[in-house]
């Protein structure tokens, strides 16, 4: 079955929470711990409906990842919602384009909604 | 201009322009052998004008009625080539409205042809050169008055005009190059600014004679302004904050600005304070600036580092929720595995909470030691084996190189710190790669010494790292409050130890920790 989400996270414990989260709504999720990660992810596998991407993450962040992903016709249309506690976070998300954000600490009704949203 | 310095009772020269020979032998007779006058006498006034402009005459005694000039136009054309020689006018015994009109065109006095004596003409002659002599030196001292105050107005408005473009930046660098605006043209010809503590290498900076750069080393250490006495052409003033140094201005004048005087190095002096209160209203602006933006920085990443531990709190508790409101509740053993998570990350962000109390207390100086006796390897093992079961997760390798056993008096919540910053801190940019601690007895001090061999530190990053909130390593790739090694340094401080770092880009560093092994007095604040 593939993934429907993948999601970005380098802390470990928020990114096992929330996969636990997602999965117990039938949402299947893979992971990576950064932006590298995420872009071999992307190409060796199906590619997902969405993108939860942290911004603050070692080797590739999330502004890096942005780059790399727009600028691959084959991933660049996936939609990405972007999970942070950057206090610019709302101006962030205008200058990546992404799709939607979430400000950490994430409300798990607030999480799910979204995710329905791009995976329906 | 003649000389003013000249009186009376030395021999000078009366030119006596005359064209009768008679009466011209009369005045000479008599002025130059009874009253030691030297008389020279000439027929026209052509000749009188060439005489007087040749120079060497002191006063002259012209007839009115010659061959070629009469009335007052000889009057006019004499006191026109000379205007500082006094001129006594020869008239005829019923020519007294010539003579009042002459008086008007600037004569001195008038004689009467025939009716005074060698003497009296003598006297009159003597009166008329003392009124031109005092009027003379009046004119040079109100010259001279007006000349100073035009210089001192030029300096004034050269100094305020200084001012407005040394105040037009807060810019350091803007400012820099202000100071050698304001002063080049207007008051001197060349202008270096060097400062105590320069910003540029010394092949950068403005090259100067070895005369100058031995005087410029001489007021940046005396503060006291040089100037050139005898050359006159250098003037070198200090830049002086409440008698701190902050650099001296160098400046050079060429000959066509006349010399140098007093006033100049009052002006020059005046200027160095302005220039100096420019730039450190300068760097003032720009640490206030540098410090804003780190403060910004780091409510950024506290925001961060404070809010991921929340979100996971969150989401357990409300996954764990959710499951007690779904059909298949949670075990009892999935219940204790959820809270055991959620007391981690509880764990976690009262680290965070503490790490930022103590920077807050090592601010105000509050932070208190309670040294006990300790044996420093068996604190660091605990430290390194709780850090080992922490964080387990990670792949990293940590080797303990343990030594022998040593003992001193040291805070052991403080120093169990030092070491979880250092192992943290290794770890985090270790890239994987073995971290090694290592312990020394150096006899009056213990030795704590951290390896990795990660990413290293930039040679020019090296002397920032213990600062508060700085890092070397990027904010969006390495989390962490940028606190841990300014907080590992005030703690080993207030032992009365030091910590120093080696490092190389992309070979790791080396943190070398010394702690003296009976610390310091109980109770002694850190700064």
């Amino acid at each position: 079955m593939s993934s429907v989400v993948l999601l970005v996270e380098d802390d470990l414990a928020l990114r096992e929470v929330m996969v636990e989260a997602l999965q117990m709504e039938g949402i299947v999720t893979s992971f990576a711990a950064n932006g590298a990660e995420a872009m071999s992810y992307l190409r060796c596998s199906p590619p997902p409906k969405l993108i939860l991407l942290d911004l603050m993450m070692p080797v590739m962040d999330g502004a890096q990842f942005r780059v790399a992903q727009r600028a691959d016709p084959s991933f660049c249309g996936i939609p990405v919602v972007l999970l942070s506690a950057d206090r610019e976070l709302a101006d962030k998300a205008w200058a990546l384009q992404v799709d939607a954000w979430l400000r950490k600490p994430v409300d798990l009704e607030e999480l799910m909604e979204t995710v329905r949203r791009y995976t329906r | 201009m003649p000389s003013t310095g000249r009186n009376f009772s030395s021999a000078y020269n009366v030119l006596l322009i005359e064209d009768g020979d008679d009466e011209a032998e009369v005045l000479s007779e008599a002025l130059g052998y009874e009253h030691g006058l030297r008389v020279l006498r000439v027929s026209r006034l052509a000749d009188g004008l060439e005489r007087v402009v040749a120079g060497n005459i002191d006063a002259v005694v012209l007839d009115l009625s010659l061959p070629d000039a009469s009335g007052l136009s000889g009057l006019r054309r004499i006191r026109a080539a000379t205007p500082w020689i006094p001129v006594l006018v020869l008239t005829g015994a019923r020519d007294e409205e010539l003579a009042t009109q002459a008086l008007h065109h600037g004569a001195q006095d008038f004689l009467v042809k025939g009716d005074l004596d060698g003497s009296q003409i003598a006297r009159r002659i003597r009166d008329a050169f003392e009124r031109q002599h005092y009027m003379m030196r009046a004119s040079v001292l109100a010259d001279e008055q007006t000349r100073r105050a035009v210089a001192e107005e030029r300096r004034n408005s050269w100094l305020s005009e200084a001012g407005q473009i040394l105040s037009s930046s807060l810019d350091y660098e803007a400012t820099l190059t202000n100071i050698q605006r304001a002063s080049i043209g207007s008051f001197a010809d060349t202008c270096i600014v060097e400062l105590a503590v320069p910003r540029q290498s010394a092949e950068l900076r403005e090259p100067m004679t070895a005369r100058l750069a031995a005087h410029v080393a001489e007021v940046m250490r005396t503060g006291q302004v040089w100037f050139d006495e005898d050359a006159a052409d250098a003037l070198v003033v200090p830049m002086s904050i409440t008698g701190r140094r902050i650099g001296v201005i160098a400046m050079t004048f060429s000959a066509s600005r006349g010399r140098l005087s007093a006033p100049h190095r009052l002006i020059g002096e005046e200027f160095g304070h302005r220039a100096a209160l420019a730039l450190e209203n300068a760097s003032l602006y720009q640490q206030a600036r540098a410090a804003i933006a780190l403060r910004e920085e780091f409510l950024s990443i506290a925001s961060h580092e404070l809010r991921t531990p929340l979100s996971t709190l969150q989401l357990q508790l409300q996954v764990l929720q959710f499951k007690f409101a779904s059909t298949a509740p949670p075990t009892g053993a999935e219940v204790n595995e959820r809270l055991n998570k959620c007391l981690g990350q509880t764990t976690r962000v009262t680290r965070l909470v503490n790490t930022l109390l103590d920077v807050s207390l090592i601010a105000s100086g509050q932070i208190f030691l309670k040294l006990e006796e300790l044996e420093l390897s068996g604190v660091v093992r605990e430290t390194f084996d709780r850090f080992l079961s922490e964080s387990s997760g990670k792949a990293t390798a940590l080797v303990f190189k343990n030594g022998e056993k040593i003992v001193g008096k040291w805070d052991r919540m403080r120093l169990e710190q030092v070491v979880t910053n250092l192992i943290a801190n290794g770890v985090k940019y270790g890239e994987g790669a073995p971290v090694e601690v290592t312990l020394a007895n150096e006899g009056v001090h213990a030795v704590l010494s951290v390896r990795d061999r990660g990413i290293g530190i930039a040679p020019q990053d090296l002397g920032r790292i213990f600062g508060r909130f700085e890092r070397a390593a990027s904010v969006s790739h390495y989390g962490g409050l940028g606190l841990g090694l300014y907080v590992t340094r005030q703690i080993v401080e207030a032992h009365g130890g030091t910590i120093a770092v080696e490092s190389e880009l992309g070979k790791g560093s080396l943190f070398t920790v010394k702690l003296p092994l009976q610390g310091r007095q109980a109770g002694v604040a850190a700064k």
